[in-house]
């Protein structure tokens, strides 16, 4: 496959950068870490004992090296704060927010594909108008409101679901998928609004097309077409916005994993970023990232599966 | 009154709430300091419930949520105002950039904005607020940074287009300055579908300061927003709900007012948003002088029968004549060629035949028939009619690239056709497609069936139209501007192509062409369009050796001929095609013609004469 070289160069780059960008952000940050440590009352001799123990007295430049040739090798290093493994506590707080990711993603595009169809049939009428208003309006509902409200009403209220309690994939998937119904609901809503606007808006441009008047010529059904032919290439579209959305998902919905008390990325990441503790953003957000590309690696094989013209046109200048 | 009726028609009664919405939210953010300075607590009367005296409700230290809510508005729409602005400056700036000078700058550019998605952004957001210290400022600026990659990616994807359109080359062909051409060109025609965007990315950010306001990494805990009258309602959300609610259904229309506005503001401007024509739905008055039918009782060959055909689009302008009264007949085997000039109308005569015309196709009002097989294909229902396209009545377009699906191979298209009206078994419908290339002169055809259209020159994929139009062996071809994308080898194969099909299967060709010159040979009848309507046609031999109408004569004459001297100048008609909207005054010709006479403009002229017809005064007034 012509140009897959590059796409393996233009991955490096973007995980390069993620965290490169991280490392020195953080690096930048006024006050040692050395400090968080040691409290504010720290005396410079035992801020400088502490630097040297950690190895912070050496250049950032090298720092960064030394670590990003161990992430190579799959060691995300120790926390200066509480001396945990960070490969290890992310391994136990990935597998949710992956899951929370997978489950968001397809029941958004389940709602979203069905009603973008159903839209796209009759552009302009009645039931494309509410449609779209409907799917604005879950846009517009701020992420917190619909979760607090999700909550109140179903898991408060009704009681149809467990509040803010938390089961774990291998205790019962059942009971797993009970208590991640609503922080997905709350994730999914907006989300749906979102695809539904792209595939719905692609759908009707392509059904006024060139080739799909000529499909219209050789005799085929409006239904035939919409589903079979413009379907194929608008699901295209919506396939690369979905990729889009996978850092987001894995580690920054932390307002929902809050308010659902979800053992999440985002969680994870705030803490460790709030207690500026390097080492540990630098690691989830590295994974989050080699996530975040690898996604996107596949919709692109995906897309060069489905449609010929991105095999053919070369990568990083879509046309 | 009128125009207060008219503002109303404009913006509908869902724009009207949104305006009175937005400009309520606006006089709060600038004024509401003045109504609200007597804020107090009041402890005794604490988590209240909305009532008269509090319409909002009172939160937990008993303050007017009424008057907090209005507070709230200054700051959260300066956060959305500012933040927004800071996205969309550093988004163009970097969206247009990539765009332009493309290659690397635009490679490297994508991998920034590959990397900022690839980073958990809100996370990084509250971190960055929490580290320079909560305030509005802070606020601003990192929900701006946020949304610059989105804007950006936007931005990029709206100039890219444009960057290759003619007028941006040609102002960097006369050396213009690249930021002038920016500026220039490229800004004003991304920027209106951008504003759009622009008024919903406001809102969005109010609801993201209130998401930051949530986490404890928003505004300063002494300045009121309505993202942070959200969380500090949070704790007692149980009891007095509508502590969140109020703020939150403040956000919540705020989002929609805009969203309204923005989709009703860029509906009212002819661009971005493509606007469909809309086929006229009134009856015509001036019928009767459409064109005769030239035979009452066609003769028993006629295969397909246009007898006054009319197609109008209402525009903004008055309704547009597209086709206007044009009568035609095709017998069995025979080809007939239509010619005009774009824009004389010929294009939307083929399409109304098979109600391809985009927008409901026929309209009750509009005299016409189209009769094929002893239907009239303007009456039938949409299921009836999509029996007879491609089965009975085929057609093949001018580019066969965009008219091929880009992302089906093509023998699969052709396929999927004979399938659809022949039945046939999938491998039957293989073997069929395979059968058509090899008809249709592919070379390699075994090969080429698994070929992706964009991998094929332009003659092969016309070719490949054409084996699709054939699939389920119809009568009628209507070709419509099939050799016109083509050089001249490639147009005489094809048309070499056409000729062998017609004679050996009995197909009927209706062939659409604006050049007279490839007709010549090969087609039986010509009938030549102008604005709308046929001004003459008659047997090819007749109407080349004897044209009548001037026009005819001007089509002519701008064939290049072997027989005149290399030098000779080319004959051009002067002037471009009239729009043909409003009452028809005169021939539609007579602004252009070389033998005008003072008649021209006040009659118009019908198709007269026997088997050679033609519709000019001069005819009818012996002026010759």
């Amino acid at each position: 496959m012509r140009g897959l070289g590059q796409r393996f160069l233009q991955m490096a780059a973007v995980l390069l950068l993620v965290a490169a960008g991280t490392f020195f952000l953080l690096d930048l940050m006024p006050g040692s870490p050395a400090i968080a440590i040691l409290g504010t009352s720290a005396t410079p001799e035992g801020i400088a004992k502490v630097e040297a123990e950690l190895g912070l007295d050496k250049p950032s430049v090298e720092r960064f090296l030394t670590w990003g040739t161990n992430a190579v090798r799959g060691d995300l290093g120790v926390s200066y704060r509480d001396g945990e493994n960070v490969a290890q506590a992310i391994r136990q707080r990935f597998p949710t927010s992956f899951e929370i990711l997978i489950l968001t993603q397809l029941l958004a595009l389940s709602i979203a594909v069905p009603a973008a169809l159903f839209a796209a049939a009759r552009p302009g009428k009645r039931r494309d108008r509410a449609l779209s208003t409907t799917s604005f309006a879950l846009i517009a509902i701020p992420q917190f409101v619909m979760a607090l409200t999700l909550l109140i009403i179903f898991a408060k209220q009704l009681q149809w679901f467990p509040a803010a309690d938390f089961v774990p994939l291998n205790e019962g998937i059942i009971r797993n998928l009970r208590s991640l119904v609503l922080p997905v609901l709350s994730l999914s809503f907006p989300l749906s609004g979102i695809y539904f606007q792209v595939l719905r808006n692609d759908l009707v441009t392509t059904m006024l097309s060139d080739h799909i008047m000529r499909t219209r010529a050789s005799g085929f059904s409006e239904r035939i077409i919409l589903l079979k032919y413009a379907l194929r290439s608008s699901s295209l579209t919506l396939l690369a916005v979905v990729g889009l959305n996978t850092a987001g998902l894995l580690g920054g919905v932390l307002i929902i994993e809050q308010i659902y008390s979800l053992p999440g990325l985002g969680r994870f990441l705030f803490d460790a970023a709030t207690r500026r503790d390097i080492v540990k953003v630098e690691g989830a957000v590295l994974v989050i990232a080699v996530t975040y590309v690898t996604v996107n690696l596949i919709v692109d094989m995906l897309l060069r599966v489905f449609d010929p013209r991105v095999r053919a046109a070369s990568i990083g200048t879509p046309r | 009154m009128n125009r207060l009726r008219s503002f109303k028609q404009r913006w509908g009664i869902l724009g009207l709430i949104a305006i009175a919405w937005i400009v309520t939210l606006g006089v709060c953010a600038l004024f509401g300091n003045l109504f609200t300075s007597h804020l107090n607590q009041d402890l005794k009367n604490r988590l209240q419930a909305p009532s008269f005296s509090h319409p909002f409700g009172t939160n937990n230290l008993g303050i007017d949520m009424l008057g907090l809510a209005i507070k709230g508005a200054r700051i959260s729409v300066l956060v959305g105002l500012a933040s927004t602005a800071v996205g969309f400056i550093g988004g163009s700036l970097v969206g247009l950039t990539a765009a332009y000078w493309r290659g690397r700058t635009d490679r490297v550019i994508l991998t920034f904005l590959d990397a900022s998605a690839a980073f958990p952004s809100f996370v990084a957001a509250i971190s960055v607020v929490l580290f320079w210290g909560k305030s509005v400022r802070n606020v601003i600026l990192v929900i701006g940074i946020l949304t610059i990659p989105v804007i950006a990616r936007i931005v990029r994807a709206a100039s890219l287009p444009l960057v290759e359109r003619d007028f941006v080359l040609a102002a960097r062909m006369q050396g213009s300055r690249h930021s002038q051409i920016i500026v220039r060109e490229l800004i004003p025609n991304v920027i209106r579908p951008l504003l759009g965007f622009a008024m919903i990315t406001v809102g969005i950010t109010i609801s993201v300061e209130g998401g930051l306001s949530f986490i404890g990494a928003g505004v300063p805990d002494n300045i009121v927003t309505w993202g942070q009258l959200i969380a500090s309602g949070r704790a007692t959300v149980e009891g007095s709900p509508h502590l969140v609610l109020i703020p939150a259904s403040l956000i919540f229309g705020t989002i929609l007012a805009l969203n309204t506005l923005s989709s009703k503001w860029l509906r009212g401007r002819p661009f971005p948003v493509v606007k469909e024509s809309v086929a006229e739905t009134t009856s015509v008055g001036n019928a009767s002088h459409a064109a005769k039918v030239i035979s009452s009782n066609p003769p028993t060959d006629v295969v397909l029968s246009i007898e006054n055909l009319h197609t109008y689009f209402s525009t903004p302008f008055g309704s547009l004549r597209a086709v206007d009264g044009v009568s035609l007949q095709l017998r069995r085997g025979q080809m007939v060629a239509l010619v005009g000039e774009s824009g004389s109308g010929k294009t939307m005569m083929a399409r109304s035949l098979l109600g391809l015309v985009p927008s409901p196709p026929r309209v009750a009002g509009l005299p016409g028939r189209v009769m094929f097989d002893g239907q009239d294909l303007l009456s039938l229902s949409s299921e009836e009619l999509r029996k007879i396209r491609g089965r009975r009545i085929a057609m093949i377009f001018q580019d066969p690239m965009t008219t091929l699906n880009p992302v089906m191979r093509v023998g699969r298209q052709i396929a999927d056709t004979a399938t659809l009206h022949l039945g046939l078994s999938k491998k039957e419908a293989t073997r069929r497609a395979l059968e058509l290339l090899i008809e249709v002169g592919v070379p390699d055809a075994q090969r080429r069936m698994r070929a992706w259209p964009h991998e094929l020159s332009g003659g092969l994929r016309q070719r490949i139209g054409i084996a699709i139009a054939l699939a389920a062996e119809p009568e009628v071809l209507i070709a419509d501007e099939p050799t016109s994308a083509l050089d001249v080898t490639i147009q005489r194969q094809l048309l070499d192509l056409l000729d062998r099909l017609r004679r050996y299967r009995g197909l009927s060709i209706l062939f659409i062409t604006h050049d007279m010159g490839i007709v010549a040979s090969r087609a039986d009848e010509v009938a030549v369009m102008y604005s709308g309507r046929i001004v003459e046609q008659g047997s090819t031999l007749e109407v080349f050796a004897h044209p009548r109408m001037p026009y005819t004569r001007a089509l002519l004459a701008s064939i290049p001929r072997i027989d005149h001297e290399s030098h000779k100048k080319l004959a051009v008609i002067g002037g471009i095609p009239p729009i043909a909207i409003g009452p028809r005054v005169g021939c539609a010709f007579a602004p252009r013609c070389p033998d005008v006479i003072d008649a021209c403009r006040t009659e118009i002229p019908q198709l007269v004469g026997d088997t050679h017809q033609a519709a000019c005064i001069r005819n009818v007034v012996g002026v010759t």
